[in-house]
Order: structure tokens, then sequence, then C-alpha cells
């Protein structure tokens, strides 16, 4: 592993997020917690995704579909992501947030697991698969996205960093760097997110659910299908931010209080490390020790 | 005395048609390719100090050779890209994943020729599709004829080898660029077994 790529991979994406995120900070000064701008917060995650992948990995000839790795579909993927991002913010609508996810976590399954639909699964198993993703993994979206915004998950961009950090590390013992790379560009952003929550600007930060579920979501559909990864090291990190959550609201705590946050953050955390050591203890042992 | 020069004609015509095709069938030599006395191998740069040798276990194909037709030549050869082994699991884990080869995207690694002529004595050269991480180049091989004939069990077989070098960002195989060097030289070594 390049440590030289891995800074790369994670400090020019998160400068670049800061510079969006200081920019919609100047716009937004008199008016912190509402308007279109706020919405806006959205673009500070794919930002620092699609720079950092745009940086690290050439481009593959789109011309040739079938030949690209179903991993680099996951940047138009966060684009398209983006775009509608923009869209639900001027149209604020729940169903419409809903109908545009599905529709992106579908048209993104569709074509970065074509593999499969080709030589594995049957139509109606092709069907039932992307399907089951699409609803599956919108739901889920919501569902993280409705606790994180409730107040009733105080620090929720910690809980996200958490998850980036822990699901990076799954993915580098399920020897998959590339898919570490690409967690630490999104980390990044929630990074940045995180700085703006600490600083009060939580309806910015809270720009994160609106790209940063689908990026996490397309890696683990992508260390899962591709990386040969055991079913429960994608669905750890899943559930890690609704366990904080859930844990949260547990303790009774005050909506926003330091013990609910930090509660919730242990409790996420808690869920993310038994994944790593459980990944750890089951990672394939090299016979003969050291690097390869 | 037409009727019996134009069927003299056409019977001459008809045998001359059935040799040629005789001729052909019984030149053409089909063989299917022995996994077992096969090898792909390959050899990479690590770290700029040494090479890094590699093979594909999982080899199958079908082999067509003409003494006096090289357009009656043909190779075409399908390897499973996840029977890769660099004598280390976890490397293996890691190139069969999506930083190299993504064997579940693109399980097969295929060659198809499109020329394949002799060029003298035993030497040939073929040259056809490579198809290698889903993305198919043309590549040219210089093969060896190492021999051909019996075997114990009263079957023929013939045997090839060859050495040709890909870039491997060519193929979208572009990960670890300061460790692992850009070209792969590849020999493969086959063994056909007559059908």
């Amino acid at each position: 592993m390049d440590s030289k790529l891995l800074i790369e991979s994670a400090a020019i994406p998160t400068g670049a997020a800061a510079v969006v995120a200081a920019l919609l900070m100047w716009i937004t000064r008199r008016r912190p917690d509402a308007g279109l701008a706020v919405r806006l917060g959205v673009l500070i995650a794919p930002m620092a995704y699609l720079t950092g992948h745009l940086n690290r990995f050439p481009s593959p000839d789109w011309s040739n579909w079938q030949a690209v790795d179903a991993w680099q579909w996951l940047a138009p993927g966060v684009a398209v992501m983006a775009l509608a991002g923009i869209v639900g913010a001027v149209w604020n609508r729940v169903w419409l947030r809903l109908a545009l996810r599905t529709l992106v976590i579908a048209g993104f399954a569709a074509i970065s697991l074509q593999s499969f639909i080709r030589y594995t699964w049957t139509p109606t198993e092709a069907m039932s698969w992307i399907a089951g993703i699409a609803i599956g993994g919108t739901v889920w979206w919501q569902l993280v996205e409705t606790a994180g915004r409730s107040g009733k998950t105080q620090w929720f961009a910690l809980q996200w960093l958490i998850v980036a950090v822990g699901s990076g590390a799954i993915f580098l013992l399920s020897q998959s760097a590339r898919l570490l790379e690409m967690t630490m560009m999104l980390g990044a952003g929630i990074g940045v997110s995180l700085v703006l929550q600490a600083i009060g600007r939580r309806q910015l930060a809270a720009g994160l659910y609106g790209v940063a579920p689908f990026v996490m979501l397309g890696l683990w559909l992508n260390g899962y299908f591709y990386a040969d990864m055991a079913w429960w090291r994608v669905v750890a990190p899943a559930i890690a931010p609704l366990a904080g959550t859930v844990a949260g609201m547990c303790v009774g705590a005050r909506r926003r209080s330091w013990l609910n946050g930090m509660v919730g953050a242990i409790a996420c955390a808690a869920v993310m490390a038994g994944a790593v050591i459980a990944a750890k203890l089951t990672e394939t042992p090299n016979p003969y020790g050291g690097g390869y | 005395m037409k009727t019996i020069a134009a069927l003299t004609l056409s019977s001459f015509a008809a045998a001359g048609l059935f040799a040629g095709s005789t001729g052909n069938v019984a030149e053409t030599q089909n063989y299917s390719i022995d996994n077992s006395h096969s090898a792909v191998i390959f050899r990479i740069k690590h770290l700029g100090v040494s090479y890094c040798y590699g093979r594909f276990n999982e080899i199958e194909g079908r082999l067509s050779l003409s003494d006096s037709d090289d357009s009656a030549n043909r190779l075409e050869i399908k390897i499973k890209a996840a029977s890769i082994d660099s004598n280390d699991k976890q490397r293996d884990d890691h190139l069969r994943g999506p930083d190299f080869f993504n064997v579940k995207q693109f399980p097969e690694i295929t060659f198809k020729s499109k020329t394949f002529k002799k060029t003298a004595g035993s030497k040939y050269m073929v040259t056809g599709d490579l198809t290698l991480h889903g993305v198919t180049k043309s590549v040219s091989v210089d093969l060896d004829h190492v021999g051909s004939g019996k075997d114990p069990w009263g079957g023929e077989r013939t045997g090839f080898e060859g050495t040709f070098e890909v870039k491997r960002s060519e193929y979208g195989i572009s990960y670890m660029p300061g460790g692992l060097g850009e070209d792969v030289r590849i020999t493969v070594s086959l063994e056909g077994v007559k059908k």
C-alpha cells in the first residue's frame, strides 16, 4: 500500500470540499439555518469524492462501456446524484427525493452489476436484485437521513466519519485498496461536514445526507459483489449509524446534548470496531508473513 | 460424344473436388488444449528490484493446424481469470479483486487468432485479439512449434511456446503503478491433444 497515494486520496478531496463549504458558508452567512443555499450543502461530499476520483483514477474508455470496471461507475453515479441533490434542494419534496434516489440507485446497480446480469443471474433474479437494492437502499437512506436530521442524532457527521473509517479498514482487510481509497475520498467530504457541524453550521453539514449514503452504498455493493466480501462486512457498517441513533435515543438525553452525541458515536464506533475486528480475525492468512 | 465428354469432365471435377476436400480434412489437424500440460505464466517487475512470476491454472482452448494452408490454422484460448496463482493466497485474493483483474466482472481472458502463419522452420507467427479485463486488443506472438508426436496412450499431441509483452494499463489494470511494473511478459506454453 502506497501511503503517498493514500494521503493524496484524502488531502486533495479535503481541499475541494473545504472550498465548496467556505463558499456556501459565505453565501449563507445571513441565513445559516434555512434557504436554498443551505440545502446546497449536498454538494460538499460529491465535490470531495469526484475531485479525488478524477485525480486518482484514469478515465476509462466510456464508449466501450461493458469493459468499464464496476467501481468506475460510481463517479458518474455521484455526479448524477449531486444533480439530483440540487433538484431536491430547489423542489424540496420528499416524494421527489425518494423517486430520484430510487431511480439513480437502480440505474447504478443495473449498470455496475451488468456482468452478473449477463453471466450469472436469470432475468427474474436480476430484476429481484436490482429492485431489492434500489428499494432497500432508498429505505435505508431515508431512515439514516431522517434519524440524522431529526436532532435525535447529535454529531451525525462524526458517526458517518466513523462509518467511513471503519468501512475503509474493512475494505483494506478484504484486499481492496482501491475501495479504501474511494472511501477516503468520501471521508474527506464527511470530515469537512464534521467541521461545519462543530462550528454550528448543522444544516449545511446535514447536506452530507444528499450523496454520502449513495457513495457508501455503491462501495459496499462493489465490495460484496466484486471483492468477495462476506455479507456482514457490508451490513455492519450500514447499521452502524442507525445503532448510533437508537443508542442516543435510549439514553434519553436532551435533544442535541453532548451525552446524546457521545453515546451515539460510541454505539456507532462499537458496531464498526466489532466488524473491523471480525474482518481482521477472518482475514486470509499470508503463509509467508509480512507484506506482499 | 458431347455427353460422354461432359460426363467425363464432371467426373474429373467431382473427383477433384472430393480429393480437395478430403485433402483439407486430412491436412488440418484439430487439437484441444490439454490444461495439465499447458501453462500461461507472467512476470512483472516488483518495486523495481525483481521480477515476480505468476500463472493461470485453468486454460482451455483449441488449435487447428494445416501443413499446407496457413489460412486454416486457428488458435483459441480461454483462461479462467480466477485461477491466477502467484504463490501467495492473500496476494491472489487481491489480484482477483477490483484493484486488478476484477474476475467477478471479467471472468475470462481470451485469445482468438486472426492469422496464424508458419514463418520459417518451426517458427510461427500468430496475430489475434487478446481480451483481458474486458478490453480487446490485437497482439502478435512468435510461436515456436516445439514438436508433434504420439503419446503412450495412442493419441497424437503437438506443442507450441511463445512469449510476448503487454502494457497492463492499456487493459485498464493500472493499480499500484509505483510498486508494480507497467510491462507484463507473458509466456504461453500449449500442448494440444488431437481430437
